[in-house]
């Protein structure tokens, strides 16, 4: 392949107005021809009769052939035709022009006309761009369709439209979520080149240029050009985009661009912790010890939702609303079990602002525009806000926060009652959002009823559901999905005793253990018929907690439970441990302390009958069974659990498991000074497994060294 | 049962039941002022001390007959326009009210009514037993039952037939009926219909229903639709659970046979619990039932296992549970993430749909890895040996037979074997090939023979060869550029069918009883040009069997070739309705051109 070297061309100079016309016309979107198809015909059109041959083969001559077979512009040749297109627009504001432009670098572009063109002519340019954008987004010619489909589709089908309505999301904010995660670099090349060059020539137009092109992931861009002009100097720019008045796409930039500056702090924070500050990338001019970056993000939040307020109030509910759905996307977390920081002052900002209304929450209808804002139809779980609401407006309305929390328990009700005839309500109590979104359901009970029956409301809503052995046995799905419904109003219940504990009312301890007593009654029932295990599921321990806390459980009561032992391996676990939590806290009296080891000693002994030699189980309740043996600090129980943990194949092992085993070996030999031969090679093997060197995660530290002091003994 | 029950059951007095209930030879429960004495009981005890007990007061009561059980009742009707409804099948279930778990009320002896379509209606109840047999006793005595001022005819024999039916999960066909209770074996009384007039009527149901199975049929608790044979039936089905027993296999070797049930019952039983590992029985101990977990180690490893309760008294099993171990499941996991986008094009007018990012995966979950090196490798020599077993035993009556590419030879004996017919009439022989003939036999010694053997083989009789023309024979498989265009297609497939008679007339004069039509299908949109075979696969009907075959004559030396019998009788259907269609006529949507 020859190589072109010369820098520069040779056309005459009333020929350089044709490069602008091919590139332009080549490049539009709107045609199917490319440039150097074009050549000829534009030259022979417009050049002069005598050199037009001449003309066209240089142009021609710009481009080599690749081996798809198309010419390509040599890269040589890059500067010299944007030079020329530049010099040849400069008059010239048709689509064409604007099409040129689109192909060419936009850094030079910038450059270029800021020294060159008087800022009437820029001024003009951006218009002309703008009027072009406008045009392909309501064609809706600006995605790229090629990006959705595979080749062999695509070699069908040409000229293809992206509809608009494609794009949205529920809400502004999870559209531009959406767009940010799935479409942004599904915007055609050109158009991200004109978006950036419109709005770096005027940034002052951005507003404006918001409104006027009506398309979500051409605004995108547009916030996105504005934020990398600036962000590095201002960080707190785009809360000056909220305005009284302003196009609802603004404010949700402004909202989506504040939120992840937030989050870009905070990442920053968390490599302050990680790296020595001269090595960290700062993306902000915020710079410890200068600024104090954690005061920096908490203020970004409270002038985001002040700024918000400055709008008209049902604006303001409604954005509010859309905030607390949009913000876990954002700060999403590491582990899903604790909700991030966050997450938790956003929530209380929003809400603690939005209770300010008062009275006006029902009266001026701001409720239904933070509903609205919630959009329930697609997560009905964010009623915990409408909740939060309640419960933050208790002191000042209280008649409101009763009405309110009435609702929540209805929609509530309703979302169960879908899931019901939609395969089974989705929830894990050990995600936090689950775990807020419960105990939102539990306030809203406390809030609406002055003294609720639990168990009566419980049985109430149990009753009514499929959950009877001919429904088992009759239809399996519709029998599983009322079990986890059964849990769900469990867990509210049982939280409602937290939550009325908290606000200072009455609790009856007979009630939390009848309750208590019931949820394990039912896992029992259910656990004849379902394939997995509710008696070791995360509500049996709940239950056996709150009982601990707040039932008072007598002796005998206790007994019984051990002896009946529906309750499982894991609530007499959670029982016990919760015991002695309680006792360490409240500080019992000698007396006291030798009755309760009595108790202790009796419920380990009748809990070990029901164990036998543990070879019984599965690997799952065994594990239960051996956690409780180390509660209780049983070695002979222990043992046992470790021998028949032993029988199972090492896959069935993770690391949770290992240690878990370790620990029992490791109560044997503390106990016994020694262990039996067929387990005595296992703890240096688990050992060196688990800690090949003398590093220990966080969550190890304390595990390792009490084991490293029983082993020792 | 009531103490007086009891007395007069064994032809005895009160006081003599009182003071066995005193002096706990029988079992009595206490309710307020009143003492009841559970019907098995009562037969266990009578039994135990040579008593004559009768029962059966009315014939529809099983040992489980009880005032605390509750019952479902379950009743199927179909209704003919202008008629009245009769009683498609009837499930009285019936158990201990302490089962039906925490959340159930007091039956509330109110019909519930649900039309499933085809005439068929459900009607539910719940309600203490004794008032379900105080139903079914109006039905046995007027023959018709009343629900909700709907009359329905019942027409069963006056004496039931007692049986017991087991619980068992292993997916083998032609099962005995199941127990309607998960866990629990039952106890059944059944009054038959001998009407052949319904179960035809419900055989027709079922097969204008076939998979979309009748929504809401699951209430009946019982697959009756597999049971066709029990059409016009009231069943009463009692749930044995005086005692309730599980069996668990883990993963550490160990079997658990857990029972649930009163010291005092479950002394009464004895249990049979086995273990098997590729059909070898690993494990088989009887032991005596008692409550709570027995734990069995184990040297190898299991896929099979099961047990079976036995009440001492009367040596009766009441309960009988088996089951396979799963080894290997497979599970494909989809995960559909983003957005749905519809695409429009315009200019042809299509609309196209695309996920933005669509994951798949298949994750094959081997449960069989714990197992030793010697119980893997045993399972897979067992495993292989079936297979080889199986094929041998239906070789030996011809059913089954597979033949590899050098064993040409065999696979034409096997195959002129099955031409050979007893009858001395002449019967007609169908023969379905898509290939049949496609390349010049003259050419290829093997074929020539072949079909020599076929020929005369079949002289006596009619031999009518169904193939598909050779320019095309699956759909969407174009033969040739050529084949495109209309006329020179025609002719190419003219010279086709010439060389094919040709090739059969050189067979002459064994060939004069053969005939040979090839079958294609028009589209509509271009009835000249595209064209697609009728059928696809191989099969050859004679009157005594259908058998299919795997591959075309032509493709045997090759491939090889496996035969197998059929009993459906489709393919012949198929094939007499293919040769009864007129030669020629291009306007049919299938066009059968006569070759020879």
């Amino acid at each position: 392949m020859s190589i072109d070297i010369k820098p520069s061309h040779s056309l005459p100079d009333d020929a350089k107005h044709l490069v602008w016309r091919i590139f332009g016309a080549g490049e539009s979107l709107l045609t199917n021809r490319t440039s150097y198809e074009l050549v000829k015909p534009i030259t022979n059109k417009h050049a002069s009769d005598t050199n037009k041959h001449r003309i066209g083969s240089e142009i021609c001559s710009w481009f080599e052939k690749h081996h798809d077979g198309l010419h390509y512009l040599r890269e040589q040749k890059i500067e010299v035709v944007t030079d020329l297109i530049l010099e040849g627009i400069r008059e010239e504001r048709g689509d064409t022009a604007i099409w040129a432009i689109s192909w060419t670098d936009p850094e030079r572009v910038i450059r270029h006309t800021h020294s060159n063109w008087d800022p009437g002519e820029i001024e003009s340019f951006v218009e002309a761009i703008i009027s072009v954008l406008q045009d392909c987004c309501d064609q809706e010619r600006v995605l790229d369709a090629a990006r959705f489909l595979s080749f062999e589709t695509l070699e069908k089908i040409e000229n293809l439209k992206v509809p608009k309505d494609s794009v949205a999301v529920n809400g502004l904010l999870k559209t531009y979520l959406n767009v940010h995660r799935n479409l942004r670099f599904r915007l055609h090349r050109p158009f991200i080149h004109l978006v950036e060059i419109a709005i770096r020539l005027q940034p002052g137009k951005f507003e404006s240029f918001v409104e006027r092109v009506d398309h979500p992931v051409v605004r995108y861009w547009a916030a996105h050009f504005m934020m990398t002009e600036s962000q590095n100097a201002d960080h707190r720019k785009p809360l000056r985009w909220i305005k009284k008045g302003a196009c609802d796409d603004v404010i949700a930039l402004s909202i989506v661009h504040t939120l992840n500056t937030v989050y870009t702090i905070d990442t920053d924070l968390a490599s302050m912790e990680r790296l020595p500050l001269e090595k960290i990338l700062w993306r902000t001019e915020l710079r410890p010890p200068r600024d104090n970056l954690d005061t920096a993000a908490a203020k970004l939040i409270t002038d985001l939702v002040a700024y918000l307020k400055l709008l008209d109030p049902k604006l303001f509910a409604r954005w509010i609303g859309e905030i607390l759905v949009y913000a876990t996307s954002v700060f999403h977390p590491q582990n899903n079990s604790e909700a991030p920081n966050r997450i938790k002052q956003l929530e209380q900002v929003c809400i603690a602002s939005f209770a300010q209304s008062g009275k006006r929450i029902i009266l001026d209808g701001l409720l239904a525009e933070f509903r609205a804002g919630l959009n329930l139809s697609v997560g009905a779980k964010c009623t915990r806000h409408i909740a939060k609401l309640a419960s933050e407006i208790r002191d000042v309305v209280p008649m409101d926060a009763a009405k309110i929390s009435q609702e929540v328990l209805e929609i509530n009700e309703q979302h169960i009652a879908n899931s019901l005839t939609s395969g089974g309500l989705h929830s894990n109590w050990s995600r936090w959002e689950d775990r807020l979104w419960i105990e939102a359901i539990s306030t809203a009970l406390a809030l609406s009823h002055e003294r609720p029956d639990l168990l009566h409301w419980v049985a109430k809503k149990c009753q009514v559901m499929p959950l009877t052995v001919w429904d088992a046995e009759e239809d399996f799905e519709e029998f599983s999905a009322a079990h986890k419904a059964a849990l769900h109003w469990f867990l509210v219940a049982l939280g409602t005793v937290q939550i009325r504990k908290r606000l200072g009312h009455e609790v009856d301890p007979i009630e939390v253990c009848k309750l208590a007593e019931a949820l394990w009654d039912h896992c029992h029932f259910v656990g004849m018929y379902v394939p997995v295990a509710p008696e070791l599921s995360d509500e049996v321990e709940f239950a056996a907690r709150i009982v601990a806390e707040y039932g008072a459980p007598s002796d005998t009561w206790l007994l019984r439970q051990v002896r009946d032992f529906k309750l499982g391996p894991r609530a007499l676990r959670a029982l016990v441990d919760q015991r002695i939590l309680k006792r360490e806290r409240e500080g019992a009296t000698h007396i006291h302390a030798e009755y309760d080891e009595e108790i202790t000693t009796e419920v380990a002994h009748l809990a070990a009958e029901h164990f036998g030699e543990g070879v019984q189980f599965s690997f799952g309740t065994l594990s239960w069974w051996a956690q409780l043996w180390l509660v209780l600090s049983m070695s002979r129980q222990a043992e046992y659990a470790a021998r028949a943990m032993l029988r199972f194949p090492r896959d069935f092992f993770d690391r949770r498991d290992m240690l878990l085993l370790l620990k029992l070996l490791a109560l044997v030999y503390s106990e016994k000074g020694k262990l039996d031969p067929l387990l005595a090679d296992h703890p240096t093997r688990l050992y060196s497994k688990l800690w090949p060197d003398s590093y220990t995660s966080e969550g190890e530290r304390e595990d390792r060294k009490h084991i490293e002091e029983s082993l020792m003994r | 049962m009531t103490v007086a029950e009891v007395a007069q059951a064994v032809g005895r007095t009160e006081t003599f039941v009182r003071q066995h209930i005193h002096r706990k030879h029988l079992v009595a429960r206490k309710e307020g002022r009143n003492v009841y004495i559970p019907q098995n009981e009562a037969v266990r005890w009578a039994r135990k001390r040579g008593l004559k007990i009768e029962l059966l007061k009315g014939a529809h009561a099983t040992s489980f007959s009880d005032k605390n059980r509750v019952a479902r009742m379950v009743v199927v009707t179909l209704e003919v326009a202008g008629a009245q409804p009769k009683n498609l099948f009837t499930l009285i279930r019936h158990r201990r009210m302490h089962t039906l778990g925490p959340w159930a009320s007091k039956p509330d002896e109110t019909w519930i009514s649900e039309k499933l379509g085809h005439g068929i209606c459900i009607f539910s109840i719940d309600a203490p037993q004794h008032y379900c047999q105080s139903l079914v006793d109006n039905i046995l005595y007027g023959g018709s039952l009343k629900i909700e001022g709907n009359e329905i005819l019942f027409s069963l024999e006056s004496t039931p037939r007692g049986y017991w039916a087991y619980r068992d999960q292993r997916p083998i066909r032609g099962k005995p009926p199941v127990s309607p209770f998960k866990n629990y074996s039952a106890e059944i009384v059944e009054y038959w219909n001998l009407s052949h007039q319904l179960q035809e009527e419900w055989q027709g149901i079922l097969s204008e229903i076939r998979d979309n199975s009748l929504q809401g049929i699951g209430r009946l608790g019982f697959s009756f639709d597999r049971h066709s044979e029990r059409a016009g039936n009231l069943m009463i089905a009692a749930a044995a659970d005086t005692i309730k027993c599980s069996l668990a296999s883990n993963h550490n070797n160990t079997l658990n046979f857990h029972v649930d049930a009163d010291e005092a019952q479950s002394l009464d039983y004895q249990a049979t619990v086995w273990a098997s590992h590729c059909n070898d029985q690993v494990f088989r101990k009887v032991i005596p039932v008692a409550p709570g977990s027995t734990t069995f180690d184990l040297k190898t490893d299991i896929d099979h296992i099961g047990f079976a309760v036995y009440r001492e008294i009367d040596g009766q099993c009441t309960d009988l549970n088996e089951m396979y171990l799963i080894k290997e499941v497979p599970i494909n996991m989809t995960l559909v993430g983003g957005p749905n986008l519809e695409i429009h094009n315009y200019r042809d007018n299509l609309k196209h749909q695309s996920n933005v990012s669509v994951i798949q995966s298949t994750i094959n979950v081997n449960l069989d890895r714990e197992a030793t090196a010697l119980d893997r490798t045993i399972r897979q020599h067992w495993l292989s040996g079936r297979a080889w077993n199986r094929e041998c035993e239906l070789s030996r009556d011809r059913s089954y037979a597979r033949f590899q590419p050098d064993q040409f030879d065999k696979a034409v004996e096997f195959f002129l074997g099955l031409l050979y017919i007893h009858s001395e009439q002449k019967e007609l022989i169908y023969f379905a090939d898509p290939y049949f003939m496609h390349t010049d036999i003259r050419k290829d010694r093997k074929l020539m023979y072949l079909y020599k053997r076929m020929f005369e083989a079949t002289q006596r009789h009619e031999l009518r060869i169904l193939c598909a023309p050779r320019r095309k024979v699956r759909e969407g498989q174009i033969k040739s550029v050529e084949s495109l265009d209309p006329v020179s297609s025609h002719a190419q497939e003219r010279a086709n069918r010439k060389r094919q008679r040709k090739m059969v007339e050189s067979l002459n004069p064994i060939s004069s009883h053969v005939q040979v039509r090839s079958f294609q299908l028009l589209t509509d949109n271009d009835r000249n040009r595209e064209s697609t075979g009728v059928f696809h696969d191989r099969y050859l009907i004679t009157p005594e069997q259908e058998i299919i075959i795997t591959h075309s004559i032509s493709g045997w030396a090759k491939n090889g070739v496996t035969f197998a019998k059929i009993p459906y009788n489709v393919y012949r259907d198929e094939a007499e309705w293919l040769w009864s269609l007129e030669t020629g006529n291009q306007e049919n949507r299938i066009l059968v051109n006569k070759i020879i």
